[in-house]
């Protein structure tokens, strides 16, 4: 089990909301505008062709970038990656992970529980199940340079569960999987919503989001 | 018959090459050469040479000249050439002297072409830079002492020539550090490294060290000698070219490029980066252990020590030979002694490298979703603690082989004073400012453009200036916080710590500015 977090006791409402959101960066258009939101236990699939703005409002959401017109809210707060309880709060997967180049993967797990006050043998239990969970047990004792690219988008995703969330960001997490492996990612998110976090997915894939999507939030052009 | 046939083939088809090449648009015409010849003599006659001889007359100095005039300086010239030969070997691993750019790898190197034909002119162009190392120190050594009078043109110009000679020799062991594969060129290395301790134990000199200016004897013969195997080794070494591997020649291609585009954009770090090994062993060893936070850190940066060994013993070696070369700086007086506290804190920056990936990892979480429980602030202050401890440690004992070795070579009053103690404090407090330097160098971002703005003078463009700073500023850095230090270490313990708790607390200061604007 993750470690409880001390600001679980949100007001009621949306885990995360977003309230007509646009981005324009150094002039250019990255999102129109965006509205939705989602529950606890429940999963938005944002959808939308390449270049909508879909992952702009991920890194909106996970304040990489900065909204330009609009509201986001994650547990009723605006998000700020200074501010330590908000960065309990959300995990995300927005691009490839800084991996380091001297830890193997099953000592990533570790060393990312640990470092959020899991036990070191609690760690290692989880890391084994985590590996298992994805199917990706054989991968524990390689470093990152050793995977192939759809073990690395694996691993990645791996990589972000490990730590503790309320909510929870991928940005297009069937990227190089086979439909076994997206079957499994698939299960592991499933489960991660029905322990009470919140989704928010960016997918190009229909089968993820016709099977897992609570809330669909299609973004135009 | 058939290999005749294959030899004009290959002449036929390399003239094509050429032919080609020659008519690309920027392509040098011989007007172009000839130009470039000119150039290059006259700066050597005009620039180089007098250059080097007023550096050399400026060493004639009391607290130099009997330094060169050691008994023991023939032999630790060649126990020098010995260890900058095995360093070369090691070097060969990641940038080899036979290198083309990766385009001209995959189509000649890999061609039906030998080899030999397309790699010796990059190889022979390498050979020339420990040539021109070897020539320079030589060189420097000769004006110095016929400054003074000790020695005559003679003999300066067989030690010249000798230099020549070991230069050579290096370049063959860089090829053979491209050639062989890991273990073979470790243990060559050894031997290399083992038998220039030796040379510097046993009195009589052999090798460079036996036309050493003062060596008398044999100087001639010594320097013949060493040329011809000089020669010999480089011709040698070109059939060898035919059996480098072609998955060395890329990789190393590939990287050099990266590097060299990483450094020509003024990204020192990224470039040097591209050399840093990846772990490839220890992954049984445990990196993850219990305890409080700050040991949770030093645990798994001390582990993925031990999964880049090579580099970590290079790392180790390099800072201990460093905190000897600050010992003895600060154990000595005039040019040599800055010289060696310049060498020293210039080595211990270098080596730092090899202990702060921990430090390089926090930093790069920066600006990315967390996925760790600190922020990497937190992160990089708690990955100080292990590369300080360690760097400290070898720094101390580094400090107490330089008191050491110079009190078995000048006699038991080598020292004398405060320069006694600091030469074992100094590397060691100089230790904590070049890590909390590394969190500095690690947060540096792209270049800002406004350093590019053209700067016209009279004298030509001067924004080269500004440019050359920003790309070296850790460099400068750790010389100034060594010159500090080094200062600070002959006043007295007391004034050394005022100075690292200053230091580190500029730098923090800095690197807070430098995180935000990465953050922003």
């Amino acid at each position: 089990m993750t470690p409880p977090n001390p600001d679980a006791a949100r007001p009621d409402g949306p885990a995360v909301l977003i309230d007509q959101v646009g981005v324009v960066f150094d002039g250019a258009v990255l999102l129109v505008e965006a509205t939705g939101s989602v529950d606890p236990g429940g999963i938005l699939a944002v959808t939308g062709p390449n270049g909508a703005g879909t992952t702009p409002l991920l890194r909106t959401i996970a304040r990489i970038l900065e909204r330009t017109s609009g509201q986001v809210l994650v547990r009723g707060r605006v998000p700020d990656d200074r501010d330590r309880s908000f960065r309990r709060s959300l995990a995300a997967l927005i691009g490839p992970p800084q991996t380091a180049r001297d830890l193997t993967i099953a000592e990533h797990l570790q060393f990312i529980a640990a470092t959020w006050g899991v036990r070191a043998k609690d760690a290692s239990t989880r890391s084994e199940e985590q590996l298992a969970e994805l199917g990706i047990a054989q991968l524990g004792a390689r470093y990152p340079h050793e995977l192939s690219s759809g073990q690395s988008q694996l691993v990645a995703i791996a990589l972000t569960l490990a730590r503790p969330f309320d909510v929870l960001v991928l940005d297009e997490p069937e990227q190089r999987l086979d439909p076994d492996r997206l079957g499994l990612v698939m299960g592991a998110l499933q489960r991660r919503a029905q322990d009470g976090a919140a989704l928010v997915i960016a997918s190009h894939s229909p089968r993820l989001v016709q099977e897992l999507a609570t809330e669909v939030l299609e973004i135009q052009e | 018959m058939s290999s005749a046939v294959d030899k004009r083939e290959q002449r036929a088809s390399l003239e094509a090459i050429r032919s080609i090449w020659a008519s690309r648009r920027g392509a040098r015409s011989r007007t172009d050469i000839a130009y470039l010849v000119y150039l290059v003599v006259l700066s050597i006659a005009v620039l180089v040479i007098p250059v080097l001889r007023a550096i050399g007359m400026g060493l004639a100095r009391p607290d130099v000249v009997p330094v060169l005039l050691a008994d023991a300086a023939p032999r630790t010239a060649t126990a020098v050439a010995l260890m900058a030969a095995a360093a070369l070997l090691l070097v060969g691993a990641v940038r080899g002297p036979a290198l083309l750019a990766p385009f001209f790898t995959t189509t000649l190197a890999a061609g039906p072409i030998r080899r030999r034909a397309v790699l010796w002119r990059p190889f022979v162009r390498s050979v020339l830079v420990p040539v021109t190392g070897c020539t320079t120190v030589a060189a420097l050594i000769g004006i110095t002492l016929l400054t003074v009078g000790r020695t005559d043109l003679q003999a300066a110009a067989w030690f010249l020539l000798a230099s020549v000679g070991t230069g050579l020799l290096q370049g063959a062991c860089w090829f053979l550090g491209e050639l062989l594969r890991g273990t073979p060129r470790r243990i060559l290395a050894v031997v290399l490294a083992l038998l220039g301790v030796l040379c510097a134990a046993v009195p009589v000199p052999i090798g460079p060290g036996a036309a050493y200016p003062l060596a008398g004897g044999d100087s001639a013969a010594w320097a013949i000698g060493l040329i011809a195997i000089g020669t010999l080794a480089v011709a040698a070494c070109v059939p060898g070219l035919d059996r480098l591997r072609g998955a060395v020649l890329l990789e190393q291609a590939m990287r050099w490029e990266t590097a060299s585009t990483s450094a020509t954009t003024g990204d020192l770090t990224a470039a040097a980066g591209t050399f840093r090994a990846r772990a490839s062993t220890g992954r049984r060893l445990p990196a993850i252990g219990g305890g409080p936070m700050v040991l949770l850190y030093a645990r798994r940066d001390a582990v993925a020590w031990l999964r880049t060994p090579e580099r970590s013993v290079i790392g180790v070696l390099g800072a201990g030979l460093s905190a000897c070369a600050l010992g003895w700086g600060l154990l000595g007086t005039g040019p040599l002694a800055w010289t060696a506290i310049a060498v020293g804190t210039l080595g211990a920056w270098a080596a730092s490298s090899s202990f702060v990936d921990g430090i390089r990892h926090a930093v790069h979480t920066l600006g990315a979703p967390a996925l760790l429980g600190q922020s990497a602030a937190v992160q990089a202050v708690l990955h100080f603690l292990a590369p300080t401890l360690l760097l400290g440690a070898v720094g101390a004992l580094g400090g107490v082989v330089s008191l050491w070795s110079t009190g078995a070579a000048v006699g038991s009053d080598g020292g004398g004073g405060a320069a006694v103690p600091a030469a074992v404090l100094v590397p060691v407090a100089l230790a904590p400012v070049l890590v909390a330097l590394r969190v500095h160098a690690a947060a540096k971002g792209p270049m800002p453009l406004q350093l590019a703005t053209p700067m016209p003078t009279a004298q030509g463009d001067l924004s080269v200036f500004p440019m050359l700073v920003w790309q070296s500023d850790a460099i400068l850095l750790a010389l100034m916080a060594g010159g500090l230090l080094a200062v600070g270490g002959t006043m007295g313990a007391l004034w050394l710590l005022l100075g690292v708790v200053l230091l580190v607390l500029g730098i923090v200061l800095m690197t807070r500015s430098r995180f935000r604007e990465l953050r922003s």
